[in-house]
């Protein structure tokens, strides 16, 4: 177990060597440069050049990348160009944000995909079935900036349940559980949508799958309960391939986060993103770009050894 | 019966309109939450470079002179008590306020205001306002509370623009790094409200200081919540969950409607904005001046406004915003529209479509252009559509794109690689100096971009910059207008007008072309 | 997956007979499938819809009317009119082009690239292999919409590069699956048979294994043009996606930003994000109904 861990360690060095070479050679093999400043006529495009040669952009590129790299090893991912403050602080405010939006937004959408993958399989071919199969490939071909607006249309805008943006009422004096779950309740439900349409079919599948098997036959023909063998016996066997698929899905809900965080107005990494690519902020969007992928890989490496923690059939070498 | 109820009428009308002055009992304390797209990175008027940047640096940051919300004119600031200029207009003497505190407990003198304009000057500093010094000559102290700038020429944004500076704390600045010096995020000033708590990217609470030295403010807070675009601060707004937001052109019509109904009432101002049709004027087919005419002409300026800002606009003519009153040259005509005539000016200027295309030629080449914006301005966006539209009917080919700002800006205009720009200027005031938008000087190192060369508008911006007496200016100013627009460097579109809602309850503000708070002591909820 | 078609092609040998009695199969089964006929049905309209939008639409694009900005539906317009007086069923007709396009284009992109990545990758193993696995990995764990975000502020946008950088950005999960197949079935005892035979790599990978994996291949690249429907519309959306002055369904959505659209003249918001919904869950059910009847193990 040690050495596969071990194993599995080393062999993650040379693709982050990969991840960081992919993260600067965007941002900076492209034509332009990050300075944005000019709003007002007065200021002089001289200044700009200045400015620049203070950030050090006018070095050649390999030298800015091994002092990048170099920096980024010691958790130093250099200083924003627009703030000065240094991104590593920047980040510690923001990466908590994203995780609470997609481990919440993960959490109930396995929940919820669950439920219904188990209620559509055990009714096949029946109306529930019909209908969550029709509500999942809805929720798979919803554009989720225009399901998020539609919820801030009606819950907002028409209702008046629920507030359109940030995170808390900066009104009240205090702030309470309430009112964070009020804050986080559709921006959550926009995150989750797509997973829970899709891992509902996995679900589904899978669960369909393990009814089949022998040993599930065998359980019912012992006589016990209907429920007993569902949620007994199959649903453990069924739940293990969706540890897998939480652990590829990581990198396409962080995507989906930061869409989610621009329309609700939550100061995650993803609008401090957003931003930083239209100032061309290049220390933050290196570090984000960086940073996510690091993120996946670690969970990768998580989920495989969970993996291996809940189907006694893997062994490790 | 009938004149009973008129008489009862009024009764009512005078009772409710002396309740409702009674009414407006000023309430001590209160907090006011107000939305930012975008947060400021740092809090330093020198360095900042967004609008939030600089309304931050406003809460506690204070400058020697400042405008009036009126004639938008410089008069003395909280920090100054008297100033005055030599007759020549080269020597200023500033006589500061005493007594007045950072809100760290040091004293404000001289020294600070020093520092803060050398500040600006150092090449180290990473400051785009370098500009703002280049008249200065020299900078000396008389006394703790008095600073005399001595200048190279006469230079009338020196009070609207360089005093206006807020002034940074020296004792916490002098001998550090401006740019990374930890006060940026923590700022010290002399301003009525301390920074108590910034989580950036989501809101910054500045509180009120009981030992602000013209006496504590009214309210008690005053919040910035981060909102992450227009849409969702008007729709805090009217959900109440702000105190304000502007309100995009689209939504004017709608909210002036509901907004009373929502504890709101709406504000309009005329900024000192406009946005305009710029010319690459080096290329061939801009060289003619009846070509610049004919595009002009065919441009029906009155749907960009309706179109692309729903109404919110006026029709531009000259280059000088309305806004500043004294400079503002009523009697340039409005570039007519007239299709024929742009089509005859065409013909004489000898583009004719002679292969049947559509599109007219000479010497075998089409007229034929790009035209290019910034993307994510939605009206600019429309405005290049709709400008394709109707240079199509003159029967001249123009191909659209909208790109990021920086690639727009560094790469293209900057860069000066473009055939045509729709671009817009801001905060065109209160100077309406535009020598380095139109001087031929600016064209290296400057935003002369279309390369406009006119040796006498060249002389009158000289002599409109250096002299400070308005009635020798204004002449100046409105003969440049006339010259401008004769040569068609530039085709003005629109003068922006700025639209926001306030909770109805606060009272204090003044629209204006420089916004609508002016001065914190001004401003109270009415019970 | 594919076991007993490709058992069967092993024993028939007749490559060209049997794809036809394999087509016949699937096809059968297919028309089965009622949503997924009505999904095939619709994407054919699409297409044709796309590719005579100049002689349907009922007005031209550039075709204002300035006294009839944000017009309701009505006869003269169907679907009502746009914040520039344009005519909106016109609109969305051209705005299939753009849509289905991308879709169709950037997925021949991806999966031609991942069908070789990964047919090199399964085929020979080894050093290569592991480059490309390794390779792989990497691209899988960027967040593939922010990295978009980031190529597309940056190289600048326009329809080609979209199609070109969704192409490009979405290649990995194909290249593990084909990798799969070629693993598994390399093994076999037809392509073992082939190889004493005499068949050199080539005749093996063309005229064996890929043929052979062609039925999870389809079903990625049906679904995968209605993910890439979908995130260039959120691009557009973001005015991030085609260039200004080219109408697309995302690009007309950026006008239902507005709180006084969605609350007064909904339909501009309405009919283009349903055509973008239409247009995905057609293609997704079509992959599904194609799954079905590509999966072996549902004899009939």
């Amino acid at each position: 177990m040690t050495t596969y861990i071990f194993k599995r360690l080393l062999s993650m060095i040379p693709i982050f060597i990969g991840i960081t070479i992919i993260s600067f050679a965007i941002v900076h093999l492209a034509p332009g440069d990050p300075m944005t400043v000019m709003t007002n006529p007065k200021l002089r495009p001289s200044d700009i050049q200045r400015i620049k040669a203070n950030l050090g952009l006018d070095q050649p590129l390999p030298v800015q990348y091994y002092k990048w790299l170099v920096s980024l090893v010691r958790l130093d991912f250099g200083n924003s160009f627009i703030s000065g403050r240094p991104v590593s602080d920047v980040l510690k405010e923001k990466v908590p944000i994203t995780l609470l939006l997609c481990s919440t937004g993960m959490f109930v959408a396995l929940a919820i995909a669950v439920v219904l993958g188990i209620l559509s399989a055990t009714r096949q071919y029946s109306k529930t079935d019909y209908a969550i199969s029709v509500f999942a490939f809805a929720g798979l071909s919803v554009p989720t900036f225009w399901f998020a607006l539609m919820l801030i249309l009606v819950f907002s805008v028409h209702l008046g349940w629920l507030p359109a943006t940030g995170m808390y009422n900066l009104k009240a004096a205090k702030i309470t559980l309430g009112d964070r779950i009020s804050h986080m309740i559709m921006p959550v439900i926009a995150f989750a949508a797509p997973s829970i349409a899709s891992w509902t079919r996995y679900m589904r599948s899978s669960m369909l799958e393990v009814i089949r098997e022998d040993y599930i036959r065998t359980a019912r023909s012992k006589g016990l309960k209907e429920s007993v063998v569902i949620y007994k016996h199959a649903l453990r066997n069924a739940l293990i391939p969706m540890v897998t698929l939480l652990g590829l899905s990581l990198a396409f809900l962080i995507g989906g986060a930061f869409v989610i965080e621009s329309i609700f107005g939550w100061p995650g990494m993803g609008r401090t993103g957003l931003d930083a690519i239209w100032q061309r902020d290049y220390p933050i969007v290196m570090a984000i770009n960086t940073l996510t992928a690091v993120l996946v890989l670690v969970f990768n490496l998580l989920t495989d050894l969970t993996y291996g923690f809940i189907d006694p059939r893997i062994k490790y070498n | 019966m009938k004149k009973n109820v008129v008489i009862l009428f009024v009764v009512m009308m005078v009772l409710g309109f002396s309740f409702g002055v009674l009414a407006e009992e000023i309430q001590e304390g209160g907090t006011l939450v107000f939305g930012e797209i975008g947060d400021a990175e740092l809090i330093n008027p020198i360095l900042g470079t967004t609008d939030s940047a600089a309304t931050y640096a406003e809460m506690v940051y204070e400058g020697v002179l400042t405008l009036d919300p009126v004639t938008v004119k410089p008069i003395p600031g909280p920090l100054c008590e008297k100033y005055e200029g030599s007759e020549d207009n080269l020597v200023w003497t500033f006589y500061l306020k005493k007594g007045v505190n950072f809100s760290d407990g040091h004293e404000f003198t001289a020294e600070d205001v020093k520092y803060t304009f050398e500040a600006i000057q150092d090449p180290n500093t990473n400051t785009v306002r370098g500009y703002l010094m280049d008249p200065v000559e020299g900078i000396k102290i008389i006394d703790d509370y008095t600073i005399q700038f001595t200048l190279k020429y006469p230079f009338p944004d020196f009070l609207t623009g360089t005093m206006t500076m807020e002034i940074l704390p020296a004792h916490l600045y002098a001998g550090t790094d401006i740019n990374t010096n930890p006060v940026n995020q923590q700022p010290v000033g002399t301003g009525p409200f301390v920074l108590t708590e910034w989580l950036h990217d989501d809101h910054a609470t500045f509180t009120a200081r009981e030992d602000y030295h013209r006496g504590r403010v009214h309210l008690d807070k005053v919040i910035y919540k981060i909102v992450a675009d227009q849409n969702s601060l008007l729709a805090a707004a009217e959900a109440g969950d702000l105190d304000s937001a502007s309100v995009p052109p689209a939504e004017v019509e709608r909210v002036s409607k509901t907004a009373a109904s929502k504890g709101l009432k709406m504000y309009s101002r005329w900024d000192f904005g406009y946005s305009y049709v710029g010319f690459n004027l080096a290329l061939d087919i801009f060289k003619d001046v009846q070509v610049r005419k004919a595009l002009a002409m065919a441009i029906y300026k009155p749907a960009i406004v309706k179109v692309a800002y729903y109404g919110q606009g006026m029709p531009a003519t000259s280059n000088v915003v309305p806004g500043i009153q004294w400079a503002y040259n009523e009697n340039i005509p409005a570039y007519e529209y007239n299709v024929n005539e742009a089509n005859r000016l065409l013909d004489e200027a000898g583009w004719k479509d002679t292969n049947g295309d559509g599109i007219r030629d000479k010497d075998g080449q089409p007229l034929s252009f790009n035209l290019i914006t910034n993307k994510g301005n939605t009206a600019r966006e429309k405005t290049i559509e709709l400008l394709a539209t109707f240079w199509k009917k003159i029967g001249v080919d123009c191909q659209i794109d909208a790109l990021t700002w920086t690639t727009f800006i560094t790469e293209r205009v900057m860069a000066k690689k473009f055939d045509a720009i729709v671009l817009g200027w801001t905060g065109m005031g209160p100077d309406p100096d535009d020598y380095s938008l139109f001087h031929s000087s600016q064209i290296e190192d400057g935003y002369n971009f279309g390369t406009y060369i006119n040796p006498e508008v060249d002389e009158l911006l000289v002599q409109g910059r250096t002299t400070m007496d308005l009635e020798v200016r204004q002449p100046i100013y409105y003969k440049i207008q006339e010259l401008i627009h004769d040569d068609y460097p530039s085709i003005f579109l629109m003068y922006s007008k700025g639209n926001a809602v306030y909770n109805e309850n606060i009272r204090g503000l003044i629209p204006s072309p420089i916004g609508y708070i002016h001065d914190w002591k001004d401003i109270y909820f009415v019970k | 997956m594919a076991e007993n078609v490709i058992v069967n092609s092993d024993q028939k040998q007749g490559l060209t007979k049997d794809n036809e009695t394999m087509l016949q199969i699937v096809w059968k089964r297919l028309r089965k499938n009622k949503l997924a006929v009505i999904s095939a049905t619709i994407v054919i309209l699409l297409y044709l819809m796309a590719i005579f939008a100049p002689m349907l639409a009922p007005y031209a694009t550039d075709d204002m009317d300035f006294d009839n900005l944000f017009g309701k539906p009505s006869a003269q317009h169907w679907l009502g009119t746009d914040s520039m007086g344009r005519d909106l069923l016109t609109l969305v007709m051209y705005g299939s082009r753009v849509s289905l396009t991308v879709g169709l284009v950037s997925m021949g992109i991806a999966i031609t690239l991942g069908t070789v990545l990964g047919a090199i990758s399964g085929y020979y193993g080894g050093i290569v292999d592991n480059i490309i696995m390794r390779f792989t990995d990497i691209a899988l764990c960027f967040p593939q919409f922010f990295l978009i975000l980031t190529i597309v502020a940056v190289f600048g946008n326009g329809i080609y590069k979209v199609i070109v950088i969704l192409g490009l950005t979405s290649w990995m999960g194909v290249t593990r699956l084909v990798r799969g197949q070629f693993l598994s079935l390399k093994e076999r005892e037809f392509v073992e048979s082939a190889r004493a035979l005499g068949a050199n790599d080539a005749r093996i990978i063309f005229k064996h294994l890929l043929p052979n994996s062609m039925a999870p291949i389809i079903v990625a690249a049906t679904l995968r043009v209605g993910t890439t429907i979908l995130t260039e519309a959120t691009l557009s959306f973001l005015g991030l996606g085609v260039k200004q002055g080219t109408i697309s369904w995302g690009g007309l959505l950026r006008e239902a930003q507005g709180i006084t659209v969605m609350l007064e003249t909904p339909w501009v918001a309405i009919f283009p994000g349903l055509m973008i919904f239409l247009t995905v869950l057609s293609f997704n059910l079509l992959g599904d109904g194609l799954r079905d009847a590509l999966d072996p193990k549902l004899k009939e």
